[in-house]
């Protein structure tokens, strides 16, 4: 683990209650790992599962902890990055709550102020989602 | 559930297969505390979340997203400056599942589009 649950709103812009990310695990110029403990009280929790949108920020929130990471090594501030676009977005199942999710992300293009990632999420070695995503990040 | 705390959906009219709402925020829901803080914007997942839950209503199913080919954020929406938007929705059953073209409009501003497949959970 490189950034614990009580530092990680340092190397991301989203506060409480939408922090989708507990731990960054490792993290290197091109991929980042995170994990998540799914809580209750989520605000995006749906009949005790993390729903569709929880998820795929779960996946959003990873790439910018990665930025981010990279970002405050480099002793700069963190800036606010927005999803533009998501493609081939598939979700074979939803965590419970409860459950420990653990998501991987790497950067395959970048491009200007665009940053193109493929992500995916998994849940005791089984995988339950995957996307790709183009995310602005306004310096 | 992001219905009826984060936004509500009025005067729903379908015709055919297509269907339009007309979609009002709650600019005072917790959400918009952390994305982001003094600056609150609709995050692009609950756009995705807002199809699902008024295609939920309109079919009177439960489903779940299974996939989406592309799902395109053109436009910030800030809760404040936009109090009253249109979703637009195209809903036709296939042997796939329930497949869901869906945009969010003001007038000219296009802020989302959706293309997905749903099933019936």
């Amino acid at each position: 683990m490189i950034v614990s649950q009580d530092n990680i709103t340092a190397i991301i812009p989203q506060r409480n209650p939408f922090v989708m990310i507990d731990q960054l695990v490792r993290c290197d110029e091109v991929c980042s790992d995170t994990t998540f403990l799914i809580n209750a009280d989520n605000v995006l929790v749906e009949d005790n599962e993390l729903s569709e949108a929880g998820i795929t920020e779960n996946i959003a929130q990873t790439a910018a902890a990665g930025f981010g990471y990279i970002t405050q090594q480099n002793k700069k501030p963190i800036a606010v990055g927005y999803i533009a676009a998501i493609k081939n977005l598939e979700i074979f199942a939803l965590p419970k709550v409860g459950e420990t999710i653990e998501t991987n992300v790497a950067i395959t293009d970048q491009i200007f102020e665009m940053t193109i990632i493929s992500g995916s999420v998994k849940c005791n070695g089984k995988l339950l989602a995957s996307c790709e995503m183009k995310i602005y990040i306004k310096e | 559930m992001l219905y009826p705390t984060l936004f509500t959906f009025t005067d729903l009219q379908a015709e055919g297969d297509k269907l339009k709402t007309t979609i009002k925020f709650n600019a005072g829901h917790s959400i918009f505390k952390g994305h982001f803080p003094g600056q609150p914007v609709l995050p692009g997942v609950c756009m995705m979340q807002m199809v699902k839950e008024v295609t939920e209503v309109y079919t009177d199913k439960k489903i779940r997203l299974l996939k989406a080919r592309e799902l395109k954020f053109l436009s910030f929406i800030n809760p404040a400056e936009q109090a009253s938007i249109q979703m637009e929705l195209s809903i036709k059953t296939t042997d796939d599942g329930i497949k869901v073209d869906a945009r969010l409009i003001n007038g000219t501003i296009l802020f989302f589009k959706f293309s997905g497949i749903f099933i019936q959970w």
